[in-house]
Formats: C-alpha cells, structure tokens, sequence
C-alpha cells in the first residue's frame, strides 16, 4: 500500500509543476490534474500488479504508461474543454517526464 | 457525455473485477498464497532449512552415511509446502526430505534406478512414500526419472512477505546433497491475499472519488462557461 502512495506522490510532485510550465496556469486546472493523476496512478498500479506475475514488466510498465497517456489526454479534454491536441501534448510531456524519472530512479 | 461517463466506469470496474478474478484463481489453485500462509506458520523456516539435510536424488546413489534429523509429520508438511514454491515446477520432482530411518529404503530405490529395475523403483518409492517420512516436492513419486539431469543450482525461493532474505541458492554438492544459502535479489513482492485485496478496494475507492470530483470540477467549469 505503501508503495502505491509513494508513487502517487512522486508522480504529483513531477507532474504539477511540469504541467504549469506547458499551460495549466490555473488553480483548478492543476486541482483537475491532481484528481486526474488520484484516478490513473493508483489504478495503473494495480493493474501492473496484478499482471505482473504473468507479463514482463518493461512490457507491461510501456503498456500502463501508454494507456495513462491515453485516459489522461481523454479527462484533460472532456474535463477541462482544452482541445484535444493541447490535452495530448499536455498528457505526453507530463508522463513521458514522470516515467524517465521513474525509469532512472529505478536504474 | 454519458458515453465518456461509461468509459470512465469500466476503466474504474476493469481492475477491481480482475483483481478480484486474480485471487481466485490463486485461491482456486491453491498454490502460491495458500504456501504462502502454511509458510508463514513455521516461525524458524530459516533455522529449519539450514538445520536439515536435503536429498537429491537422481542417477546416482545417495550417500548412505549422511545423517538426517527426523522431523514430525506435521513439520516436514508444512516444510514441503513451502519448498514446492522455492524449487518452482521444473527440478522439485527429485528433491527429496527423507528421515534417518529410512536410509535402507533410499538405497535400494536408487540401486534400483541403477539397475534400470521400474519395478523395485516404485515398490521402493511407495515404502517410502506410505513410510510418511519422504517428501515429494511438485511432482508425483512416479515421474521421477533416472534420466535427469543434476542442475548444480537451482533458484529458489522464499514464500514469505518480505523484499530481503526472499530467495534461496539451491546447490547441489558432488554427493547429492543440497545445501540452501540465504541470497539477496531482485525480488518482486507478492500481496498476500488479503492485503492485495485491501489495496483493490483502497485503490478503486480512491479512484471513484477522483472521479467524481472531477465531475464536480467539469460542472462547475460548464456553469461559468455558460453564464
């Protein structure tokens, strides 16, 4: 359990000041991110958790990055009413920094 | 809008049915997290794995003059248990715990695997086996093989719930002999039952309350839109 609030926290703590850099200047924007990232991170650990006894890892860590960037792009237009090519590029630069974190952290 | 709120809910249902479709299989089979527990139980595992002998038997005879500390019946269960989780599927059908008093029997089973005699080999094994006093770890008495090949380690591991002292260096010495050796690796935890269930529910209940706050957010953001 431990470890999936440790993730969260790392994973907020990267990508809030990030996404304030690339366009979520407001408050309730980056309030709508935290949420966003409450609802991913914490369900993407499970599921590789859960997988993980039976898929490899990397494949699995891409996998779960992969479908993140997806859900998160999807919740950043339908939530906040950015266009969907902003909510992407928002989505890919905030998960890409916070999984090359991860990926060195781990190293 | 009610179909982004249905994709929302399955993404939200997805992994708590899975989860709970994951333990149950593992529940099913009784594998890993049942060991887990049987495990668990015996307070001095490690005393235990280092105190004792453990045969492998293969082609060659075993020594006849190594001592083996008998164990109780219920001990040397809840022993092969566990060591059916450490020696994984492939090697566990020739690892063998076997009691002093049996030595006699051990010998004739393994003359007879030398002498290519099917026959005395499973009279020999089922002695051993209705003696209650030899383990089979994995596989059933009559697939051991003359045939295997000696491994000279083997991975094995720990089934306890903890990261560090999780795996064994299973080695087999030139007179048959395994000697476990305490390894530290890159080991994945396993949840127990129970506490990967508790996560499932914590995860998914924080989940579902994001969810709804970010509903809340879009409301609001619609009404100062509209007005």
């Amino acid at each position: 359990m431990n470890n999936y609030f440790l993730a969260l926290i790392l994973t907020q703590t990267i990508e809030l000041p990030i996404a304030y850099f690339i366009g979520l200047k407001k408050r309730y924007e980056l309030l709508a991110l935290f949420f966003i990232n409450c609802f991913t991170n914490p369900l993407i650990n499970l599921i590789a958790d859960i997988f993980s006894s039976k898929i490899n890892w990397t494949i699995i860590s891409i996998f779960a990055e992969l479908l993140v960037f997806i859900v998160e792009s999807f919740l950043l237009y339908f939530i906040l009413g950015k266009s969907i090519k902003k909510s992407f590029f928002i989505s890919f630069v905030i998960n890409l920094t916070s999984f090359s974190v991860g990926v060195i952290l781990n190293l | 809008m009610k179909k982004v709120y249905l994709i929302i809910f399955t993404l939200l249902a997805f992994p708590f049915f899975q989860a709970k479709a994951d333990l149950l299989i593992e529940k099913d089979s009784s594998k890993y997290y049942y060991q887990k527990e049987v495990c668990n139980t015996i307070n001095n595992l490690d005393e235990l794995l280092n105190s004792y002998n453990f045969y492998y038997i293969n082609s060659s005879p075993i020594s006849s003059n190594v001592s083996v500390k008998k164990l109780d019946n219920s001990t040397l269960s809840k022993i092969s248990k566990c060591l059916e989780v450490y020696t994984g599927g492939n090697y566990g059908s020739d690892l063998v715990l076997v009691s002093k008093k049996d030595n006699d029997l051990i010998t004739k089973y393994t003359n007879s695997i030398k002498e290519q005699n099917k026959n005395e080999q499973f009279a020999a094994l089922s002695k051993l086996k209705d003696s209650g006093s030899i383990i089979y770890l994995n596989k059933s008495p009559l697939e051991f093989s003359s045939e295997l090949s000696v491994d000279k380690t083997l991975f094995a591991k720990q089934p306890d719930n903890t990261y560090e002292n999780n795996y064994y260096n299973l080695t087999i010495d030139v007179n048959n002999k395994a000697i476990f050796t305490k390894t530290s690796g890159s080991v994945v935890k396993k949840e127990s039952n129970k506490s990967m269930e508790n996560i499932a529910i914590t995860v998914v209940i924080t989940s579902f309350i994001s969810i709804i706050v970010l509903l809340v957010i879009q409301r609001k953001l619609n009404k100062k839109v509209n007005e």
